[in-house]
């Protein structure tokens, strides 16, 4: 084989492994990242998905590459000298890709302790609303800061009506077994574990129901266990809130 | 060139050994009882592939009614226990006990009885375990980490049966493990130093120590939800935040076993790679610490699998720098891969594809992995199919491309005949292609919602990344299918195989295929870690 048709042979092997991970990105906008997010919580851990897989995805080619590269590049083949170099090791390749990681990895850190308090802190004035789950479903209770509706259930007492723009912190308990509360679109999922109360807040920027499910292995119904959260406007929440005096 | 075998001077001249069933019944030689390791455990890889193939049948559409919520439960449970304690850690046993004592110059391990009381044992548990299906109203259905309290509750015996059948497993792992260590430590031909020792002989010595010191925690937690199931103990009472405790007993041990699977696949790897790229290992010092490495920092992440249980600030950032951490260890493993194949001449004999095929698998897993160290990433995705697509590629990548790596490897000298070589490069890529196609959607699955341990859903959106997945998954199996059927075909037809197929490194390769009962008639001096290419070497410069 001559120098040049070995080239091409490289170029189109790379092309091939390179092109597909190149698109995938654009083609798979939508599959390959979190739910549309509607609030601050949801907002942080999109950015903080985004900023690992655009990272991951650099080493993947650059490491996978080199893989693939050293595959086709060293494969025997005859013409070859036959005695490739005995080499032990070089410490010094060795430190730098232990020493690289590991500051790829504080960066990945630090982005994630930078955008931390969106995802954990509730607002000290958040509605507060008492979630119940037993098997298979999940029931609420208003606290504070809900209007009048402070001790009251919704109407329909396994659909969360809330308001939009306004923080929601959620007190979470078991009556029976672990189950775990997410809606993709709110953010971070917590478990009800019975005999503790777990807390996790969100905040919806949009008016619109908001699909869930219970995502803590609970028992024959687990997969039944729905969760819908309501999101009405500040008027509608006005008058749904003093129905339920 | 340096590739003509030097095989020991008993190569083919050895007495035949014992036949017939009872000879293998009763036997306590290592190697005998390391092929019988290596059927049970391939057994279960069977049933516990059955059980995935009926669950991706269930879960290929929204609508589809194949089994119910009940069975399906059961079958995820059995499914999960049967590949993590019935295949991937104790086949990482049938090769260290077939393969340990002949890479390190020994006659057998260091107590052959109780190695074989290991494997009865093994096969035992296993049917105990089993036993639920057929007696006692079901099998275990409460997943494999068998959360209280809904593991307490959960009725009949399969549960009981599950604990008792994981108890006499866990036994045999630790009698096992503890025959790994005194025979590595004590039984070394002359020459062998710890620093000359195979890098699969290394990660079996680390996969022991570490079954010693974790599953006597799953012992502990298991024995304790038995007393609270049958003689009304309250270890796990919700008014104790007996709940969470359970849930740290069991990722303590949990997360180590991760690693217990994981190093002796490295292991196999590393050897594999430096035998067909003609090269040294690159950075044999560098695998062996990263081996310890690994282990070590594998003690102290379990709570990453617990970020949704309301952990505090502090612990979650804790668990999540730990779990970082391990990245380094892993990539200097995956760099130093790479290294040795680079300015190799690198042979694409079965071995080397399957070695390959797991670099960049694993690579995929180990990167999801740093994602769901993020916890507030992990808040999203935990306990969703996102999950199940990472620890696939991670537990999964093992065995089928790490473990089958090293059968192909093996195969000739445990049974001296030569596999197919064109059916197994056919089921490497049968199996690669399945192995992406079944697990890489399931990241979408667990972005788009879908949470694991669902016998049906019905968010439609979810319907083709499912399909896609169960298309996989049946590819998965006829790659399967094919690797076995070459084994059992190339039994009787395959090319007889030389002491020395490949032109290895290390000690297995100086005796004949299969090995005399005896192993060896006399060693090689050994001078490093490649004794074998040491002595091409020297007979290579006598004739020149």
């Amino acid at each position: 084989m001559t120098v040049a048709s070995r080239l091409r042979t490289l170029a189109a092997a790379v092309t091939a492994v390179v092109a597909p991970l190149a698109l995938a990105p654009a083609a798979l906008a939508d599959t390959a990242t979190p739910e549309s997010p509607v609030g601050p919580a949801s907002h942080a851990i999109d950015n903080i998905y985004r900023a690992v897989i655009g990272t991951t995805m650099v080493i993947f080619i650059l490491v996978g590459g080199w893989l693939v590269y050293s595959a086709i590049r060293f494969r025997a083949r005859p013409g070859r000298p036959i005695e490739p170099p005995q080499v032990h090791g070089s410490s010094r390749l060795e430190w730098g890709w232990t020493i690289v990681p590991v500051l790829i990895l504080i960066g990945l850190a630090g982005y994630t302790f930078h955008k931390l308090p969106e995802v954990k802190d509730a607002p000290a004035d958040s509605m507060v609303v008492s979630v119940v789950a037993q098997q298979f479903q999940f029931s609420y209770v208003y606290g504070a800061n809900s209007g009048a509706a402070e001790g009251k259930a919704p109407s329909t007492a396994t659909t969360l009506v809330v308001p939009e723009d306004t923080p929601v912190k959620l007190e979470v308990h078991s009556k029976d077994v672990a189950h775990d509360w997410w809606v993709p679109s709110l953010g971070p999922k917590i478990d009800a574990i019975p005999g503790q109360t777990t807390t996790t807040w969100f905040q919806a920027d949009h008016v619109g129901t908001y699909i869930g499910q219970c995502a803590e292995f609970c028992g024959v119904g687990h997969s039944t266990m729905a969760i819908t959260v309501k999101v009405v406007s500040a008027a509608e929440w006005q008058s749904f809130a003093g129905g339920l005096k | 060139m340096v590739t003509e075998a030097v095989a020991s001077p008993a190569a083919g001249r050895h007495t035949p050994a014992r036949t017939g069933f009872w000879s293998w019944v009763t036997t306590v030689d290592h190697k005998r009882i390391g092929a019988l390791y290596l059927i049970t455990t391939l057994f279960f890889f069977v049933t516990g592939g059955l059980m995935a193939l009926a669950m991706r049948l269930q879960l290929e559409h929204s609508s589809n009614q194949v089994i119910s919520a009940d069975s399906y439960d059961r079958i995820f449970t059995m499914h999960g226990t049967t590949m993590v304690f019935l295949f991937v850690v104790p086949v990482m046993a049938a090769f260290g006990n077939y393969m340990v004592p002949l890479m390190i110059g020994a006659r057998d391990m260091a107590f052959p009885r109780l190695n074989a009381a290991s494997l009865w044992l093994l096969i035992f548990g296993g049917l105990v375990m089993y036993l639920g299906f057929v007696w006692g109203g079901g099998a275990a259905d409460a997943g494999w980490t068998a959360y209280p309290p809904l593991s307490v509750q959960s009725p009949g015996h399969g549960i009981d049966l599950w604990i008792v059948g994981l108890h006499i497993v866990s036994i045999s792992s630790i009698i096992g493990a503890v025959n790994f260590i005194c025979t590595i430590h004590n039984m070394r031909a002359p020459g062998m130093r710890l620093t000359r020792m195979p890098l699969f002989v290394w990660t079996i010595d680390v996969y022991a120590f570490m079954i010693i010191l974790a599953l006597p925690l799953l012992s502990g937690a298991l024995t304790m939800l038995l007393l609270d199931r049958n003689y009304g103990t309250s270890f796990y009472a919700a008014s104790h935040y007996g709940p969470l405790l359970y849930q740290h007993l069991f990722w303590a041990f949990g997360h180590p076993e991760v690693y217990v699977v994981a190093l002796p696949g490295f292991g196999m790897i590393s050897e594999i790679v430096p035998v067909f790229s003609r090269k040294p290992l690159f950075g044999y010092r560098a695998l062996v610490y990263a081996t310890v490495a690994i282990a070590f920092l594998g003690f102290l992440v379990w709570g990453h699998h617990m970020f949704a249980v309301g952990m505090s600030t502090p612990l979650q950032v804790w668990f999540m720098l730990a779990s970082m951490a391990i990245a380094v260890p892993t990539g200097v493993k995956i760099f130093n891969w790479i290294g040795t194949m680079w300015m190799g001449q690198i042979r694409f004999e079965p071995p080397m594809l399957f070695a390959t095929g797991f670099i960049l698998v694993f690579l995929i897993g180990g990167l999801s992995g740093i994602a769901l160290a993020i916890f507030p990433f992990d808040l999203y995705v935990t306990d969703s199919y996102f999950v199940v697509a990472h620890f696939h590629y991670v537990m999964g990548s093992i065995p089928v491309f790490a473990v089958l790596g090293g059968l192909h490897y093996w195969y000739p000298k445990m049974t001296g005949r030569m596999l197919d070589r064109t059916l197994a490069i056919r089921s490497f890529w049968v199996l690669f292609v399945g192995f992406n196609l079944t697990f890489f959607p399931m990241h979408a699955m667990g972005l788009s919602g879908m949470p694991r341990r669902v016998a049906s859903y019905t968010n439609t959106d979810w319907n083709v990344y499912n399909q896609i997945a169960t298309l996989g998954a049946f590819i998965l199996a006829v790659g399967v299918l094919m690797v076995l059927i070459n084994c059992l075909r190339s039994l009787r037809f395959g090319r007889i195989a030389p002491a020395d197929p490949w032109g290895g490194n290390t000690l297995e390769w100086y005796t004949s295929s299969p090995p005399p009962p005896h192993n060896f008639d006399s060693l090689p001096p050994i001078r490093s870690e490649r004794p074998l290419d040491d002595l091409r070497r020297e007979a290579a410069a006598a004739r020149a």
